[in-house]
This record gives C-alpha cells, sequence and structure tokens, in this order.
C-alpha cells in the first residue's frame, strides 16, 4: 500500500524527512521510519541519487539532434569502480603504497605521463577568429562588397580617361576604413566585457599534502599524480578525486558537486555502487569542514567528477542570443532589400542608357543608402550602456547580448543552494513549553529577538545549546556581524552557535562559567552528543549533563519534560507533543535537534568526581527533555518579492535543485516558486482524505519531481509536465537532468534563464540562454559556464535584469525606427536622380555624414530613455512573433516618415536651387549636361549660365543643405520616436541625454557644414541659415502626424488602421 | 482553460517550412486567399490608405511650393554673384558644340572640302545664330549702341549680327568647307555682373600674350574708349597645338565690349560673341585651344574653366 509510483511526489517528500534528521543519523533512516510511518520498502524506491545508467537510455532518446559522440559520453554517468575493489588491488593498481606513498621517482614519471593535476581553461574562440567573424559579419560583407565595386569602377576609369575622378578610390577607402573601424569598436567592446572574467581566474596556489617515499611533502596541487597518499583536514579545498584510507570524523561539504545543502559524512567503507553515493570516495573542489582523512588521489584534472561536468559544460554549446537572432534577421531583411532595391535600380539604369560603371556605382549608392551604418556602433552602446548600468547593481555582464536576454526571458530555472537560499545552516524555530517560537533567519540577523529571551525555558534550552557544541567562533573576526564570521564546527552547531550568540550574548565567556569536567563527542551509532560541566552556585548539584541529538533517540532518552519551569513526567501525550512539532517543523524542511539535561545530583557526584568516558560512570538516561531547535538554510530575504515580480511579469520561476524534495519544496513554498494558493496532488490527497490513485493528476497545478523519477519519463511525458503544471520543482537532478530540463523548456518555446552557484549548475548555465551564476558563493566553473553573474548574489538583481533587457530590447527597436528613417531621404535623393534625370542632391559620403555623423548620437540616446508602460506587468515577448525589427516598423519608419521626409528635402532642394537660379522644371533631364565636364556654359531659368565648376559647388552646396534638412527634420522623428503609443508630451522630455542630442545632432551638421577642409572632404559646401529651414513645415507635420497617429492607436486599438500603423 | 495556460508560457513555434516553402506561402496563401501576406480587401484598403497619405503629402508639398514660388522674383534670380553660388567669375562658352549623345566631349571634328562631313557643326552654329538673324533683340528696352554710345538707364544693348562681317556667315557655310573654320565664343551671362576692363594699356597682366598686349596698345593709340572691352585671347595649349593652330582672327571684336554689361534678364536678350576664324589650321592634326578672357575682375584657371574655355579642333 505504501509502495506508491514515484509520480506521487508526495511520498518522495515523506520518506525525504529522513534526510533532515541529524546527518549522523542518516543510516538510521529506519529510526525515521517510526516517525513517518513510511515502510523500508517505499524508502527502496526512492534512491538518492539518479541512477544515471538509465540516464544514458534516455539520452540516446532524447538527442536526436546532431551533437557529438563525445558529449555524448559526456552526459553518461561515470563509471568508477576504485570504491568497490579490495584496496590490495587498487594499491597494485596504481602502483602506490597505504604507507610509503609513492615513489618520488615514479611520480614524476607519471606526472609527465598524464599531464598536471588542473583543469583544462575552457577553450574560446581563438582571437583572430573572433576578429574575423566581426570582420565578415553584419553589413560588413554588403559594403566590402560595394567597396570592391567602387574601386573596380575607379579603375577602370581609371585606365580609360586621363582625367579620373578620384571619388569613387574615396569611397571604396572611407568603406574600407568604415568596415574595419566598426569591426575594431565591436571586437574592443566584446573583449572589454570579457575581460573582466579575467579577475575571476587569478586562482591563488594551492598546496597539498602528500606522502612520497615514506617523507611527507607539501607540494603544488598541480603536481599530483593518480596514486598519491595524500592528508586532507577541514578548511582544505580537496585536490582531486580520493579514495578515503582512514578518517576521523571527516565531512565534505558537496554543495557544489551534488547541490545538497548538508555537509556529507565521509568514511573508509564503501556504502553504495554510485560513486557519488558512496562515502568512501571525496572528490576534486569539495570542501572538508570537518575532520582530517588521509585518501589516495584516484583521478586527477579533467578526469576527476568535477573536471567531467566542467568538460560537459565546455561540450555544450549555447545558441546564439535572442538578441543575435533578432540582430541577424534585422540584418537578413535589410540585406533583402537593399539588394533587391539595388538590383530593380540597376536595372532600370541600364536600361536607360546609362554605362554599366554608372550603374554598378548607382547600385552601390542605393546599397550604402539602405545600410545602417551605424547599427553596430549603436548596438553595442546601447547594450554597453544597460550592462554598466546592471554592473551598478551588481549585474555583471559577460556577454554584452546577453544584457537583452533576460528581457525576453519566460522562464527561469533557478537553482536552490545559494541561489534562492543563504546557503548557511540557520536556526529556524525553537519548541520549548509546548510552543514553537520562530528565530530570525534572515540576512543580517539585526532584527529584534524575536521572543523575550529571558524565559526561563529558553534559559534552559540554550543553556545546551551553549555548552554542548564543540563550534566556536574563528577568532580575529569580533568587529564583523555574527552571522557573517566563520565558525569551526559541524553546521548546524555552527547555526546553534550563532544563534546564541545572537540572543543572548558571547558563548564563550558564557561556557567559562561552565568548564567542562568530559564530552562524548557525537557518533552516528550512539546519535546523541554529551557533555558534563561544572555547576556552581547550586546546592543540589555539582554537576550538568548535557546531551542534543536526534529528536527521536533524545525524547526516548528522557522521562522527564521541562515545561513552564515545572518538571513533570514524560507521558504518551507529552511524547505524542513532541512527535508533532517535530513533524511539523520537519514538514518545514527544517533538520529538528532535540536538547536534554540533567543535573547530577551532589550526592554521587562530588566535587572532582572523575567521569571516565570509556565505561560511562554516569547516568545517560532517565534525563529530563528540555526542547527542539530547527535549523534549515534559509531563502534570502529578497527572493520572495523577486519571484513574485517576475510572476506579474509573466516568467515562470521553476525550481531545480540537487537537493531533496522537502527541503526543495519548502524553500519553494517561502520563497513564492509554489503559490500559497496551489497544491500538489499529494496536499490535495491528504486534505481531501482520498488516496492519491483516485484523483486526477491534472488537478494540482504545482507539482514536486523528483530526479528518479525524470529519469524515466521520455520526451513528450516531461513536455506534458511543463505544459500542464504552472509551478514546478525539480528535486535530486543530476548535472544532466538539469541540462534536460533546460533542453525541454527551450524545446516548447521558452526563453529559458538557469540561476546556480554550484559545479553541478554549470551544464545547464552554458546551454541556458541566458545562465546566471552567483559571484560570491558560486564556483569558478558556474562562473565560467555563466553569461551573467550577480556579484551581491542577490536573486532579486534579476528582476533588475528582466526590466533591464526589455527596455533595452523596447529602446533599440525605437532607435532603429528612428535610424532607418533616413535610408529613404538617402535613396530617394539617387532614385529622383536616375529617374528624373535631375543632378544629385545627396551623396554617398554625404550619406555616411547622416548614418555615423548626425544619426548616431541621438540613436545612442535611446539607451536613456524610460520605459513606455510598466514593462514588468508585461508578458515576456512572443520569441516567433515580436521581433526587433519587422515589417511594420520598416513599412512607418520607410513609407510614412521616409517619404515625408524625403518630400521635406526635396522641397528644400527646390527653393536652394531656384533661389540660386535652377527652377524645378528646368532641373528635369539636365543630368546629362549638367554632370558634363564639356559644357561650361549651362544655362538657368533666368538666362545665366553656368560653368561646370559653378554647378558643382552648387550641387556641394545641395548635399550640405539636404543633410540639414534631414537633421531638422530627423529632430522631430527623435521626439516622436520616444513612444510607440502614447503621447510624446504625456510621455514627457525626462531624458536630457536625447535633448542634449537635438542640440548636438545639429553641433555635429554644423560641423560638418561650415568646418574648412573637413567639409571639402565630406563634399559640403558652407550654406545660408536660411537654407536649413525650407523643411521646418516637414518636419512639423511629422510632429502633428505622428501625434494623430498614435491617438489614433490609442483611440481604435482594434480598428484596422491600428494595426495597419502600430509597430 | 488549462491549455490556454499552457499558450500564456509558451510561444508557439510556427510550423518550419524551407525557405523557398515559406516564399512560395507569402507569394501566395490559398488557404486565407493572400497574395503577397495580404487578402484582396486587405490590399484594396491599403492602397487607399496610401493614396490618401500621399495625395495629402503631395498636396502639402504643392502648396509649399507655391508658397515658395510666391516669394520669387521671376526675373531676377535671388542670389546673385558673390551671394549665390553662380559667384563673379563668368566662363566661357563656344559653338558649335558636339551633339548631346557626344556630351562629354570638346571636339569639333571635321573632314572639310565639297566632299566633307561639317554639316552637323555647320547647322549647329546655324541654329545657334538663328535668332541673332531673326528676331534679333528689339522692342521698348533695347537700343543700339558703341563704344561711344552707351545704353541710356534701363536699356540694353542688343547685338547687330552683321558685325560678324562676311566670312562667318551661313552663305559663307562658317568657312568649314574652305577649311577656315569659324567657332563662336560667347561669355557666359551672370545677372548683374559689371566688366572692370583692362582700359589702361600700362597696367595689362604680365601673363597676357604679348600680341594681346600689342593689340591693345595699338587700339588704345586709336580711341581709348575702344579698351572698355573684356579681351578674348585664343592660341594653343601646348607649343606643338600652337605650331599648328595657324592664324586666328577675331571677328567683330577683339572682345566683348563692356556695354553689353550688366545681363539683367531682358527678355530677347541675345549675348555678345566673337567669331574666331581659324585661317590656315593644320589638317588632320587634332589642335588643342584654349581661349582666355580678360578683365581685372576675372581670373583664369585652367581645372576649373574659370575665365576660360578649352576646345579640341581635328580638321582632316
Amino acid at each position: 500500500m505504501l509502495r506508491r509510483r514515484l509520480s506521487t511526489g508526495a511520498v518522495i517528500g515523506g520518506q525525504e524527512n529522513a534526510a533532515y534528521v541529524p546527518d549522523s543519523a542518516v543510516e538510521g533512516r529506519q529510526t525515521t521510519v517510526t516517525f513517518t510511518g513510511l515502510s523500508p520498502a517505499a524508502l527502496e524506491a526512492n534512491k538518492p541519487f539518479t541512477p544515471l545508467k538509465k540516464k544514458s537510455s534516455l539520452l540516446s532518446l532524447w538527442s536526436n539532434d546532431s551533437r557529438d559522440v563525445k558529449l555524448k559520453n559526456l552526459k553518461q554517468e561515470l563509471e568508477m569502480d576504485e570504491h568497490k575493489i579490495p584496496l590490495a588491488t587498487l594499491f597494485s593498481r596504481l602502483k602506490t603504497d597505504p604507507i610509503m606513498g609513492m615513489t618520488q621517482h615514479y611520480a614524476e614519471e607519471r606526472l609527465r605521463q598524464d599531464g598536471p593535476n588542473s583543469l583544462k581553461p575552457m577553450k574560446g574562440e581563438p582571437e583572430w577568429k573572433k576578429f574575423l567573424v566581426k570582420l565578415f559579419g553584419g553589413f560588413h560583407l554588403l559594403l566590402l562588397f560595394g567597396a570592391f565595386l567602387c574601386m573596380a569602377a575607379f579603375f577602370m576609369e581609371y585606365s580609360s580617361s586621363d582625367q579620373p575622378s578620384y571619388d569613387n578610390l574615396w569611397l571604396s577607402i572611407i568603406l574600407i576604413a568604415l568596415v574595419i573601424g566598426t569591426t575594431i569598436f565591436a571586437y574592443y567592446q566584446e573583449r572589454q566585457s570579457s575581460s573582466i572574467m579575467d579577475s575571476f581566474k587569478g586562482m591563488i596556489p594551492q598546496f597539498a599534502e602528500a606522502t612520497r617515499d615514506g617523507k611527507k611533502v607539501t607540494m603544488k596541487v598541480e603536481d599530483l599524480v593518480v596514486g598519491d597518499l595524500i592528508d586532507v583536514k577541514f578548511g582544505d579545498r580537496l585536490p582531486a578525486d580520493i579514495l578515503i584510507l582512514s578518517c576521523s570524523n571527516f565531512k565534505v561539504d558537496n554543495s557544489s558537486l551534488t547541490g545538497e545543502s548538508e555537509p556529507q559524512t565521509r568514511a573508509p567503507e564503501c556504502t553504495h555502487n554510485n560513486p557519488l553515493e558512496t562515502k568512501n570516495l571525496a572528490f576534486f573542489s569539495s570542501n572538508a569542514v570537518e575532520g582530517v582523512a588521509r585518501g589516495i588521489v584516484i583521478r586527477v584534472g579533467d578526469n576527476t567528477v568535477m573536471g567531467r561536468i566542467a568538460s560537459l559544460t565546455s561540450g555544450v554549446e549555447p545558441g546564439p542570443t535572442p538578441m543575435a537572432r533578432e540582430i541577424q534577421a534585422f540584418i537578413r531583411l535589410v540585406s533583402v532589400i537593399a539588394i533587391s532595391t539595388g538590383s530593380i535600380i540597376f536595372t532600370v539604369a541600364m536600361i536607360l542608357g546609362y554605362s554599366w560603371i554608372n550603374s554598378i556605382i548607382f547600385l552601390i549608392g542605393i546599397v550604402m543608402a539602405y545600410v545602417p551604418q551605424g547599427l553596430v556602433p549603436t548596438v553595442a552602446i546601447l547594450l554597453t550602456l544597460t550592462a554598466k548600468r546592471m554592473a551598478r547593481r551588481n549585474c555583471l555582464v559577460k556577454n554584452l547580448e546577453a544584457v537583452e536576454t533576460l528581457g525576453s526571458t519566460s522562464t527561469i530555472c533557478s537553482d536552490k543552494t545559494g541561489t534562492l537560499t543563504q546557503n548557511r545552516m540557520t536556526v529556524a524555530h525553537v519548541w520549548f513549553d509546548d510552543t514553537i517560537r520562530q528565530m530570525d533567519t534572515s540576512e543580517s540577523q539585526t532584527s529584534d529577538v524575536l521572543f523575550d529571551n529571558t524565559i526561563p525555558g529558553w534559559k534552559i534550552l540554550s543553556r545546551i545549546g551553549k555548552l554542548c557544541s564543540r563550534a566556536e567562533f574563528v577568532t580575529g573576526q569580533e568587529d564583523r556581524p555574527i552571522s557573517k564570521r566563520d565558525a569551526k564546527g559541524d553546521a548546524s552547531e555552527q547555526a546553534i552557535l550563532k544563534c546564541m550568540e545572537q540572543v543572548d550574548g558571547s558563548v564563550a565567556d558564557y561556557r567559562k562559567e561552565f568548564p567542562t569536567a568530559c564530552e562524548i563527542p557525537f557518533n552516528s551509532t550512539n546519535k546523541y552528543q554529551v557533555s558534563v560541566h561544572r555547576l556552581v552556585g547550586v546546592e543540589s548539584s555539582n554537576y550538568i549533563l548535557v546531551m542534543k541529538g536526534a529528536a527521536e533517540r533524545i525524547s526516548a532518552l528522557c522521562s522527564t519534560i521541562l515545561v513552564n519551569e515545572r518538571e513533570i513526567p514524560m507521558d504518551d501525550e507529552w511524547r505524542k507533543k513532541i512527535d508533532d512539532a517535530y513533524l511539523k517543523l520537519g514538514g518545514l524542511g527544517e533538520r529538528v535537534i532535540g536538547f536534554c539535561d540533567f543535573q547530577l545530583p551532589a550526592a554521587d557526584f562530588p566535587v572532582g568526581f572523575k567521569f571516565d568516558i570509556e565505561n560511562i560512570n554516569f547516568p545517560i538516561k532517565d534525563l529530563r527533555f528540555v526542547g527542539l531547535m530547527s535549523m534549515i538554510d534559509p531563502p534570502r530575504a529578497a527572493v520572495p518579492d523577486a519571484v513574485r515580480l517576475c510572476r506579474s511579469a509573466g516568467i515562470r520561476v521553476v525550481m531545480v535543485t540537487g537537493d531533496h524534495p522537502i527541503t526543495a519544496k519548502a524553500i519553494a513554498r517561502s520563497v513564492g516558486i509554489i503559490s500559497p494558493k496551489n497544491e500538489t496532488i499529494e496536499e490535495i490527497a491528504e486534505r481531501l482524505k482520498i488516496p492519491q490513485r483516485d484523483l486526477d493528476p491534472k488537478m494540482a497545478k504545482a507539482i514536486v519531481i523528483h530526479g528518479a523519477e525524470l529519469s524515466e519519463f521520455d520526451q513528450d511525458q516531461l513536455d506534458n509536465i511543463l505544459r500542464h503544471y504552472q509551478e514546478i520543482v525539480f528535486a535530486r537532478t543530476s548535472p544532466q537532468q538539469k541540462l534536460i530540463i533546460v533542453e525541454g523548456f527551450q524545446r516548447l518555446g521558452s526563453i529559458v534563464a538557469v540561476t546556480g552557484d554550484g559545479v553541478n549548475d554549470s551544464p545547464a548555465l552554458k546551454r541556458a540562454d541566458i545562465g546566471i551564476a552567483m559571484g560570491i558563493t558560486g564556483s569558478d566553473v558556474s562562473k565560467q559556464a555563466a553569461d551573467m553573474i550577480l556579484l551581491d548574489d542577490n536573486f532579486a538583481s534579476i528582476v533588475t535584469g528582466v526590466e533591464q533587457g526589455r527596455l533595452v530590447f523596447d529602446n533599440l527597436k525605437k532607435s532603429i525606427a528612428y535610424t532607418m528613417i533616413t535610408k529613404i531621404p538617402e535613396a530617394a535623393a539617387f532614385v529622383v536622380f536616375i529617374v528624373a534625370n535631375i543632378p544629385l542632391l545627396l551623396g554617398a559620403i554625404p550619406i555616411l555624414c547622416i548614418d555615423l555623423g548626425s544619426d548616431l548620437f541621438p540613436a545612442i540616446s535611446f539607451a536613456y530613455e524610460r520605459p513606455e508602460s510598466d514593462i514588468m506587468k508585461r508578458k515576456p515577448r512572443n520569441m516567433f512573433t515580436d521581433k526587433l525589427v519587422d515589417n511594420k516598423l520598416l513599412e512607418i519608419a520607410f513609407w510614412h516618415t521616409g517619404i515625408l521626409e524625403s518630400f521635406g528635402c526635396f522641397f528644400a532642394m527646390f527653393v536652394i536651387l531656384g533661389e540660386n537660379g535652377f527652377w524645378p522644371y528646368r532641373l528635369l533631364g539636365l543630368r546629362a549636361e549638367w554632370d558634363s565636364k564639356a559644357i561650361n556654359d549651362l544655362q538657368d531659368s533666368y538666362g545665366q549660365e553656368w560653368t561646370y565648376d559653378a554647378r558643382k559647388e552648387l550641387e556641394k552646396t545641395c548635399y550640405a543643405a539636404y543633410f540639414a534638412n534631414v537633421v531638422v527634420q530627423q529632430w522631430s522623428s527623435l521626439l516622436t520616436r520616444k513612444t510607440r503609443r502614447a503621447s510624446i508630451f504625456t510621455h514627457g522630455f525626462a531624458n536630457k541625454l536625447m535633448n542634449f542630442a537635438l542640440f548636438f545632432e545639429t553641433c555635429v551638421a554644423c560641423f560638418f557644414i561650415y568646418t574648412p577642409g573637413l567639409n571639402a572632404i565630406v563634399q559640403f559646401r558652407p550654406i545660408r541659415i536660411t537654407w536649413w529651414l525650407p523643411s521646418i513645415p516637414f518636419s512639423l507635420l511629422n510632429f502633428l502626424y505622428e501625434e494623430v497617429r498614435k491617438l489614433w492607436i490609442r483611440k481604435y486599438p482594434d480598428g484596422w488602421v491600428s494595426k495597419e500603423v502600430y509597430y | 482553460m488549462t491549455e490556454k495556460k499552457s499558450e500564456d508560457y509558451f510561444a508557439v513555434a510556427p510550423p518550419k517550412r524551407s525557405g523557398w516553402a515559406n516564399f512560395k506561402l507569402f507569394l501566395w496563401n490559398g488557404e486565407t486567399s493572400e497574395f503577397l501576406g495580404r487578402s484582396a480587401s486587405s490590399w484594396a484598403k491599403i492602397f487607399l490608405f496610401y493614396v490618401v497619405l500621399y495625395a495629402f503629402l503631395a498636396a502639402f508639398f504643392a502648396a509649399m511650393l507655391m508658397v515658395f514660388f510666391q516669394t520669387l522674383d521671376l526675373y531676377q534670380p535671388r542670389w546673385q554673384n558673390a551671394n549665390g553660388l553662380i559667384g563673379t567669375n563668368p566662363g566661357l562658352g563656344f559653338r558649335p558644340m558636339p551633339s548631346s549623345a557626344n556630351v562629354e566631349s570638346t571636339l569639333i571634328h571635321f573632314k572639310h572640302g565639297t566632299a566633307g562631313n561639317w554639316k552637323q557643326w555647320t547647322a549647329e552654329l546655324e541654329k545657334f545664330l538663328y535668332p541673332y538673324d531673326t528676331v534679333a533683340s528689339s522692342g521698348e528696352y533695347f537700343t543700339s549702341c558703341s563704344f561711344d554710345k552707351w545704353p541710356a538707364q534701363g536699356k540694353v544693348c542688343n547685338f547687330d549680327i552683321k558685325l560678324l562681317g562676311t566670312q562667318c556667315t551661313k552663305e559663307e557655310l562658317f568657312g568649314y568647307e574652305r577649311g577656315r573654320p569659324c567657332i563662336v565664343l560667347k561669355l557666359n551671362r551672370i545677372f548683374g555682373w559689371i566688366p572692370e576692363p583692362y582700359d589702361d594699356p600700362s597696367e595689362l597682366p604680365a601673363n597676357m600674350p604679348t600680341e594681346l598686349k600689342e593689340y591693345i596698345k595699338t587700339k588704345a593709340t586709336e580711341n581709348k574708349e575702344q579698351l572698355k572691352m573684356i579681351w578674348v585671347s585664343c592660341d594653343g595649349e601646348n607649343s606643338a597645338d600652337r605650331e599648328h593652330i595657324g592664324n586666328v582672327t577675331y571677328t567683330p571684336f577683339r572682345g566683348f565690349p563692356a556695354y553689353y554689361f550688366p545681363y539683367k534678364n531682358v527678355p530677347g536678350y541675345l549675348s555678345p560673341i566673337v567669331a574666331l576664324q581659324f585661317q590656315k589650321p593644320e589638317a588632320g592634326v587634332l589642335i588643342n585651344i584654349e581661349c582666355k578672357v580678360w578683365a581685372k575682375n576675372i581670373i583664369h584657371d585652367r581645372q576649373r574653366r574659370l575665365g576660360s574655355v578649352h576646345f579640341e579642333l581635328l580638321m582632316d
């Protein structure tokens, strides 16, 4: 009856209570069963760690994509037998000796063979390749092709004419310079952001104590080889994977590898077939937190478990970022438009009888006009500015494009330990006087004591907590807040120590009042810890015995209980009360510890009594039960709010952890990953008192899935789970499973962010669209794999990231909507020149002055534009339909505003040419004569005759005026692009940089037009002030039109017109 | 409802198609009867939308242009001389010019003699001189002038074609048949531009051809008034050209008399002209010829063709 299928999370939850009794009691699961009422069979069904053999078959089923075999192998579980085979076999295999260690000579030889004991750095792409990708990426190929054609046209002309024009040569040189310049800029930007990472690379050299030739030597960790005999003590980072030969009270923190939040005991015996579960293996990069051990190195460097995960990580190829995809799509779209328009113009020009050289030059002109040369710097600067803004809020972005990814994110897969939680055991509740009292678990722990610490019950309980403990603070850190001080000892003892220090003041001073008479340290058979202290000032007693241990064990050893200062006999009623409190606290995912004491009667134990801990000569039964304390790795304070904000922004937060389901669920509940209104199917079953199998699993909206369960799912089942359940917690997942979960979400069309700090999170971090590592607690491997690092480990920074990401997407969209407008006036000058045969009104180099001169700064100023609406209240964008640049955006930019601006520019041209003598009618068909050097007396509308030179001066004046009038009209375009819906007047003009940009772009234009020498290079001539003005009516019309358009969109949001004119 | 929820969470990927299939579907989507992504009614609506939008824009543009032309004088440009781009340094023009099919060329190439192919050039000259022949410059604004008789205020001088003499006439086929081609020079009109002639033989610039200096000095002895003239000098560009150019005569004057200036855009105005006649150009040799006009306020720049004109003569 109790052996339910694993697909019911509650069973797992129930069983896993076992893991929350004191760590030393892990073997004593039978005992736990009495508390939870589960049979051993149920436990059997739930292996703590996913059997990875199953995994491999699963993988072959899932990875239908063409991943290479090596990666597949890495995804499979590691095969190890060192922990199972007899030691003698192992020693002979490794050619080592359990006492003498290896010979120095042979060790050196092996070092030469195997290489140093270090992780190969993740190989990035070679720098030259990165540079080349930038050089030929984006529009650069198009521009380089244009430059090539220009160069070809120049040489053709050069060889056939004695007076060649150098314009084409200039243009091609400028284009090549532009491409190289942009490349260097983009490359430098990327390098700059990635160089931030170098600070993480500088690791302090570490040393290990090895025995070679029977002598102890301290050597660099890199020089260790397989077979070396080494000693490890608490505080060390394990230098390699070792097999434990002997140890004393040795515990390692495996949280980085497996996600388990509690330190694991190690012992020389093989306890499990799974190398990750067995007690006689300790792994590279995990920390020894307690005790000492002697072991033999069995794996080094990349062959270590951690090394394999690191290689798996580097083998996982992250896809292009959403931003890169959007920009790629934009580039493709514009290239298609540019090339097809250019080809049409080329064909038309050929039909109209232009020479093919001229036609090619027209083609280049059109392509030049359409290509937004300023795009690369604009995007890079926009992203950099956002990245800097985020860095100020402790969000370090390694990959610039990742800045936007968070904004597109629809699913966040978060690790628990160290990410959602503080990764620090803290006393959360105490139970005494039949009352559960809450303790302060906030990170700062500065709030006042939550209850009266003068209650006698507390005094008794805290005395045991203070005395029955081997934990003590590391000296020299007295100036730090208590919660931040380092302490020696077991994690739960540390938690109690800090709690006591916080509530009652100095524990060390207190202990001095009660000198220790004797002490029985914790061991896994007794499951308790006892110490006896001298008691002064009490008549009836000279000594007090204090004891703490597994709650059920302690309650069994007691015959009385202290309630409200009265000692009353322990009856079944009180035992049940203790059980209830234990279960309640255990259900919160907390580890519960029991406390009891006993005042040794003065008659039997006079002062100076010799306590013997070998043959115990004092009572350790029929003690006085005092209370319980429960500990948890508490959630970080900012997390619940952050989760809520993510929710309201339409982002799903899913927990993926290596820790046990019940802790996972408890934390998920307390941070809101499982919301209060939602229940898991087990909870529904319990509430309705109906067996779970009678319920439709789809009733529940929340689910806790165990790794073992997950490994039995096929792809469809997983997809169904991901689709159906709104709130999901994955517990006991392996690094490989984390990867599979991320891929599952991605397959279903999510953009996935993964947060994590451990080595076991690294493959998922890398595979995610954006991997977010923790800066303080995070392992180096996770930081390497991540795209973003939260320097303060504050999950709430993710909310900032989402907001900034969405904002930068919106602003980039607006910025592109702004810069693309001028493409039409630029192209119009060419098209009208070719079709209507009028003189050219805007040359190719002046086009660059617009794109890279006047328009650049305003385009960048969009970085500082505030959001139009509450961007955290809307859903993440749909990656298939909500594009950065879509047809609508281009349609509005080109065929509404662009055409309008072209009209404005042509009007300005007709004014300037008219005032100088050429009326519009006269210009039609004038091109050939205008451009002929042979004609030195071209008549205008007033009968005046113009030399070639004067005409060209007029033409360059026109270029300048065209440029000036584009700028004048871009003033209003800049302002109107601030919003897509809202009226500009309600949105306001708070973007100071943009206001400055209006002024600045005008200055840039003046600089180009009026600087002697420079204006000659860019083919400009100084223009009259009045020639800036003709397009002002068009600029105002542009402004008015945009306001009307937006008004219409707001008024008739569902109307046909709104659908056509909203981008 | 559950299904809807899941759609909320996951963006639904569009069906995967090849690029070509997508393009075909874009061209014509039979399911929705969409052509290029729009149905017929959608096309009609968007067409109407743009017709209205562009009609409005065009009307606005036209209105602005009309307003602008209200402010413009139809007879004199707003920006004149140094205020405008045309400047104060007139260029020179020559006739006959090569046909518009050969718009980049300045080569006058013909074969003389009765069997020659000079028709194109004489026809061009005839066409150019036609207004001088027929309509002449007459009417209330015009008057005939001489060095002793400058035009009164508000009047302009007409140019009498008879002054061209007997050689450079259409009756003589402008000398082309006989191998003594006439080429007409005219100074570019610049509204309101007034020349400052070299009217003092002692102040002639150093770079003026000696031959012209001599001529001016001779003229000075005759009648000082005749020096109020923009002088013209034509010669081969290089020494080889100068060898082959032969003698050149200038009719009716060795330049443009100053009384024709300033140009005021009077209807029917005809520019004063100088007819060059090459008396004996070397046949079969390409001769580069540069003509310059000389006045105190004209500077020369061969590259920019300021105050000068360049053409080539090739007579077979």
